[in-house]
């Protein structure tokens, strides 16, 4: 009698197995990878309507983060500036540069400048500038290097996970009240004991929900 | 637990609960019961279906990313605007009672909540639930939001323009005329800006004439102190030097232009932590017909018809001054004599306040009293106002009928609804040719009008208004008009044909020489009260009482939609009104023994009150509406309340409860004998909510009454005999674990129960502040109402007349708090300051905690009701919510549905005051005393709730901890919750006791 099986599928129990595998840490890799905010959230580069380069301001002409985000030492949002902050100075130069067009037809119009929105924690998450400004977080620890971004585009993943890790250990993210918006500043040994004993005094919520979750 | 409690009640809820039978054991026994979390309509099998085919669909539109979210900042910002950062203005809100005093928040323009002014004297930091309710009728989608013009028949929406050209034709005739045939209807506020313009109109049109109309006006207090003092005399009280009271058909704590006042002076002489202070302590008596706020806080309570009130006061009349008053015979002389001995023996210090509902006569001879008892200077006192000769709508009647008015201006008024039937205003008002009706919503009036004019709500609008007390404040918009409309002063400037017309250009020209900003800054305009005046009152003359003995009705203003000017706004509807607990609607209430004579079976039953439907015939008038069994009330009176039944309110209001203007006697007189009540046998559902979220019964023995007399020095007691005689039961449990350490903040909250009034206002500005939103009556009736405080009310004693005490329960915070080990998804945990957290984002909806929670504390969000636009009728319309959420606190998340929520002890002002701290490099574990104040108790009229860190041994919070009157509810169940109740004092007499 000839066999009922053939040779070959001998293997399939080990194929079947093999693929099974593979196919759960595919689906756990998919969802640890692609599903992560690692990757949903870094590398969100909308485009704004007007192509405004933090490069040229902040960067080449070393404007101060807070000439136009004023409200980040006093209030929870850093603050879009009113097209009012960018007329100080275009009003006199380059004033009839047609990138800005949008930029004199609001302050005529007074209407305001429709940007996307970038950076965005979700809206139970009660995230506050002026408390990490004044624990003496600079921009750069969660911004990245915004004087060199054309385009503004999330470096850091903004999860949950991520903002605890710095909660649980603020020590490496603090610098002196006045470099806070200096986007090259590194510690030296000086400030590393300083920072220590700083770290001790900020109690950051860590397992306190209450402390970001309203 | 139940099966201990003895047959009656010592505290009771309804009258069933005093019955206490198995059926109504079951009933209250678990939070959630059968068919709880079924659909309105739908069952759960149909809900399946419906999601399976949901989340097929919701894969076909979702993409990984997240959606664009715009930025939208200013073009040019307001000077010193900080995006993110709360603005506080001061603004007043007008009142024909007296203006209250308002401090508005507004974020990036929008106002979004309102508290009380400190520096006004109406308010005194505190706001009553019609003040914090402004915002949500600023609001309001059902305002209307353009003028309509005649046509036809009817009316057609139509432009400001054709309103211009009309009124400048239309107005330019009658000055021709020199106003003949022309008048107004004013809801009688006062301002020096509309007396102003008033005038300007008469300078106009001479013949022009002037009514008012008001039900909430105190017609006959005002010429009851004009008949004792003089013309234009006003008696103002001062509660906080009173040592005894006597309120006779009256409301003092709960209605007129002083509430807050007196409440804060009531309860200031309630506060007494510790024996040597129990002889400051005030004593309260009532004496009316049906049950008010008042009679809930008074140490003895006398049910009293209204029509044998003039016996009653005539007889304390004799007690008081036997040589000017004959002896009358009063049915209950014990009664009379012990509070005329009271009366005299604290003679300067005892004050008698009267209703609204006894004639003017009754209250000049009150006057009398109260001078005779010393009080004039002390507890009362008369002011000087300005003599106001006003016709009121029966002169407008009669003149409509005789074709006098041809050209009716109604402002702000609605007559057409809140006008006896018997009146006949409504037909009266087709003899005018022209009617044009100025209002926020296109109203009953409105629709009977030829031209609506919609206008600004008092946020939007410049203006000033006085308070009781003559104190003149200013009124100054908070938004832009959020609608096509004008203000009121704008549209009678452009009556009166003014050149300015501009609204801060009339209020500026009334106003010229006083500082202006500053005015604006503090909200009140120094040096405008009235003259305090020294004249003695006249003594009445007095006609003879007609007592009877049929059956009485009386007609009283309801707590939450007064004339039913607040029928549309949903906080107010879905508010347990603070006696009868009912929501969404009213109802006639009878005492049980006249339910017994007239057969009437009305009940709980689950969560509902099924209610016997009677018809009332008073004349020729008759009404069927669902009747209620109250407590305490008179026998042969029953009470209903004004403001529902209305018919073109809004969406909100539109068809809830019964309009008793339509019975009401055409003199709008608050009593009336011989009303006829019939059962016809229908059943009326209402949502009280009385015996909903009710906790065990061992509650309710904590609820403590001490009583302590403290008219006799030698038998007040030593702290220790005060704590043994407050029968505070306390049940110290051991902890078999460590307790938790709380090293920085460890907040902490105590309700003085003997300072709370009940009067609701904390349960509204924590809706305000919390962004709760309202279910709808439906919802109500299924034990779903979300407010995170409930005020429990309590009767103690004979249902005939029991005693009531009100207990506010919000979350207690509980550190070892029975909601946390049960919730499988740790939704719900502590947080390192001792607050028991709500995670609304890892919520997935088991209602375990809710379950397990003794206090019954926790709500749940079976339906999306935060977009439903305050009332839960059509979950897909979500056009009313484009409005509505700009009221929203953008500090407070929006709990959507399936979603647990609680009171937070409002953390996002701990968390507010944590973050300043930081900002100032100061210490944020350690935070001052009064550092962060819960709404609740930022807007208690009496300064019941007290917050604040218990690891600081000096703040308040810790030393009323201390108190001997400090007790925990459910103590034995050794919960530790950081709410505190101070047990409840009464002072009684003990002659009487």
């Amino acid at each position: 009698m000839a066999q009922i099986f053939p040779k070959w599928t001998n293997k399939v129990p080990k194929i079947a197995i093999l693929s099974l595998v593979s196919a759960i840490t595919g689906i756990v890799f998919v969802f640890w990878y692609w599903f992560s905010p690692y990757n949903l959230e870094v590398g969100y580069q909308p485009i704004q309507p007007v192509p405004y380069s933090h490069k040229i301001h902040a960067g080449n002409l070393g404007m101060d983060c807070r000439y136009c985000h004023t409200g980040v030492e006093k209030s929870a949002v850093a603050g879009v500036p009113p097209t009012q902050t960018c007329m100080n100075c275009h009003s006199m130069i380059k004033t009839s540069s047609p990138k800005l067009e949008m930029v004199r037809d609001s302050y005529k119009s007074d209407l305001p400048i429709p940007w996307v929105r970038v950076h965005k924690v979700p809206d139970y998450a009660y995230f506050d500038h002026s408390a990490h400004i004044a624990a003496s977080v600079g921009c750069v620890s969660c911004h990245g290097r915004i004087d060199q971004m054309t385009e503004v585009r999330i470096e850091k993943p903004l999860s949950m996970g991520w903002c605890l890790d710095c909660h649980r250990n603020p020590e490496p993210h603090l610098r002196p009240l006045d470099k806070i918006t200096d986007m090259e500043w590194v510690a030296d040994e000086n400030w590393k004991t300083v920072a220590k004993a700083k770290a001790k005094t900020l109690h950051p919520p860590v397992e306190s929900c209450s402390g970001c979750h309203r | 637990m139940s099966e201990t409690m003895t047959e009656n009640m010592k505290y009771w809820r309804s009258v069933q609960y005093q019955e206490w039978t198995n059926e109504y054991k079951a009933l209250i026994k678990d939070e959630f019961q059968a068919g709880d979390s079924e659909f309105t309509s739908l069952q759960r099998r149909d809900m399946l279906k419906l999601m399976g085919a949901s989340f097929a669909l919701a894969g076909l539109g979702a993409g990984c990313r997240r959606p664009v979210d715009k930025i939208m900042p200013y073009s040019k910002a307001p000077e010193g605007t900080i995006p993110g950062i709360p603005k506080y203005f001061a603004t007043t809100r007008p009142s024909v009672l007296g203006a209250m005093g308002l401090v508005v928040e507004t974020h990036e323009g929008r106002p979004t909540k309102i508290e009380g002014n400190e520096l006004h004297p109406a308010s005194l930091g505190a706001a009553s639930i019609h003040d914090q309710a402004a915002v949500l009728e600023l609001y309001d989608p059902d305002r209307s939001k353009v003028p309509t013009k005649p046509f036809e028949d009817g009316r057609i929406p139509g432009t400001w323009d054709e309103w211009d050209a009309f009124a400048s034709d239309h107005f330019n005739g009658l000055v021709k005329k020199q106003g003949d045939g022309f008048a107004f209807v004013f809801g009688g506020e006062e301002s020096k800006t509309l007396e102003r313009l008033q005038k300007e109109i008469l300078l106009k049109y001479p013949k022009a004439v002037f009514y008012t109309h008001n039900p909430i006006l105190p017609k006959n207090s005002r010429e009851g102190a004009e008949k004792a003092f003089g013309a234009g005399s006003r008696v103002l009280y001062r509660f906080e030097k009173a040592k005894v009271i006597l309120s006779v058909q009256a409301d003092p704590l709960m209605n007129g232009a002083q509430a807050l006042v007196n409440a804060r002076g009531f309860a200031a002489a309630r506060k007494i932590y510790k024996a040597e202070e129990a002889s400051g302590m005030n004593r309260l008596y009532a004496v009316e017909a049906g049950y008010s706020l008042t009679g809930t806080n008074a140490d003895h309570r006398l049910p009293l018809a209204a029509s044998q009130t003039p016996d009653f006061l005539k007889a304390l009349a004799h007690e008081l001054l036997p040589e000017k008053f004959a002896a009358v015979n009063f049915s209950n002389m014990r009664f009379l004599k012990a509070l005329a001995k009271d009366l005299s023996k604290n003679k300067g210090q005892a004050l008698i306040v009267m209703g609204e509902n006894q004639v003017s006569e009754l209250h000049a001879l009150v006057h009398c009293l109260n001078h005779a008892l010393d009080g004039q200077g002390k507890v009362f006192e008369v002011a000087a106002a300005p003599a106001v000769q006003t016709k009121n709508m029966a002169d407008l009647v009669v003149a409509l009928n005789k074709n006098q008015v041809q050209t009716l201006v109604m402002m702000g008024v609605n007559p057409v609804y809140s006008t006896p039937e018997s009146l006949g205003f409504k037909d009266a008002l087709r003899k005018a040719k022209i009617l044009i009706h100025m209002g926020l919503y296109e109203d009953e009036s409105a629709q009977n009008a030829h031209w609506h004019l919609p206008v600004s709500h008092f946020l939007e609008s410049w203006g000033d208004a006085k308070a009781f007390d003559g104190t003149a404040s200013l009124i100054q918009p908070m938004i832009a008009p959020l609608h096509n409309t004008r203000s009121d002063l704008e549209i009678l400037a452009q009556i009166a044909q003014l050149d300015s017309r501009k609204g801060l250009d009339l209020v500026k020209a009334s106003w010229a020489g006083i500082n202006f900003e500053q005015a604006l800054h503090d909200g009140v305009i120094p040096n405008t009260a009235y003259a305090v005046s020294s004249k003695t009152p006249v003594l009445p003359s007095l006609s003879a009482s007609k007592s009877s003995s049929n059956i009485e009705i009386l007609f009283n203003l309801d707590n939450k939609t007064l004339d039913g000017r607040y029928a549309n706004l949903s906080w107010m509807q879905e508010l347990a009104d603070p006696v009868t607990k009912l929501t969404w609607g009213n109802a006639i209430l009878v005492s049980q023994a006249l339910s017994k004579e007239l057969g009437i079976n009305s009940r709980v039953t689950t969560r509902i009150y099924e209610a016997d439907v009677v018809s009332v015939t008073l004349g020729s008038q008759s009404i069927e509406a669902p009747a209620f069994i109250m407590p305490g009330l008179a026998d042969k009176s029953v009470v209903v309340s004004l403001g529902y039944g209305r018919e073109n309110s809004g969406i909100i209001g539109n068809g809830v409860g019964v309009n008793f203007f339509k019975i009401m006697p055409a003199d709008f007189a608050l009593t009336a004998q011989g009303v006829q009540i019939v059962k016809t046998g229908k059943i009326e559902k209402l949502a009280s909510t009385q015996e909903q979220f009710a906790m065990n019964a061992d509650a309710i023995q904590e609820v403590s009454v001490l009583s302590l007399d403290n008219r006799d020095p030698a038998k007040l007691r030593t702290a220790q005999e005060f704590a043994a005689g407050a029968k505070i039961e306390k049940h110290p449990l051991e902890q078999l674990t460590d307790a938790w350490k709380y090293t920085g903040n460890k907040w902490g909250m105590v309700i003085d129960l003997s300072s709370c009034t009940g009067c609701n206002a904390c349960v509204t500005a924590c809706q305000s502040e919390n962004n709760i939103p309202v279910v709808g009556k439906d919802q109500v009736m299924r034990s779903r109402a979300l407010q995170w405080i409930r005020v429990d009310r309590y009767f103690t004693g004979d249902v005939s007349n029991p005693q009531s005490i009100a207990q506010p329960v919000p979350c207690m915070h509980c550190e070892n708090a029975p909601c946390e080990p049960v919730c499988p998804v740790a939704a719900t945990v502590h947080d390192t300051e001792g607050l028991n957290t709500m995670i609304y984002n890892r919520c997935v909806g088991t209602r375990y905690c809710g379950n397990n929670c003794p206090y019954k504390v926790r709500r749940f969000n079976y339906l999306d009701y935060s977009n439903s636009g305050n009332i839960y009728i059509n979950p897909l319309d979500k056009e009313r919510n484009t409005l509505l959420q700009m009221q929203k606190n953008p500090d407070v998340t929006i709990r959507y549905r399936g979603v647990m929520e609680k009171c937070t002890y409002c953390t996002q002002r701990v968390q507010e005051a944590k973050i300043a701290a930081k900002r100032d490099q100061t210490d944020s574990n350690h935070l001052p005393d009064g550092a962060v104040t819960p709404a609740c108790a930022q807007t208690c009229p009496t300064k019941a709730i007290t917050f604040g860190n218990l690891n600081d041994d000096q703040s308040r919070v810790s030393i009323l901890k201390n108190s001997e009157r400090n007790y925990n509810l459910l103590e034995e169940l050794n919960t530790r919750p950081r709410t505190s109740y101070l047990a409840k004092l009464r002072n009684p007499n003990l002659e009487l006791a």
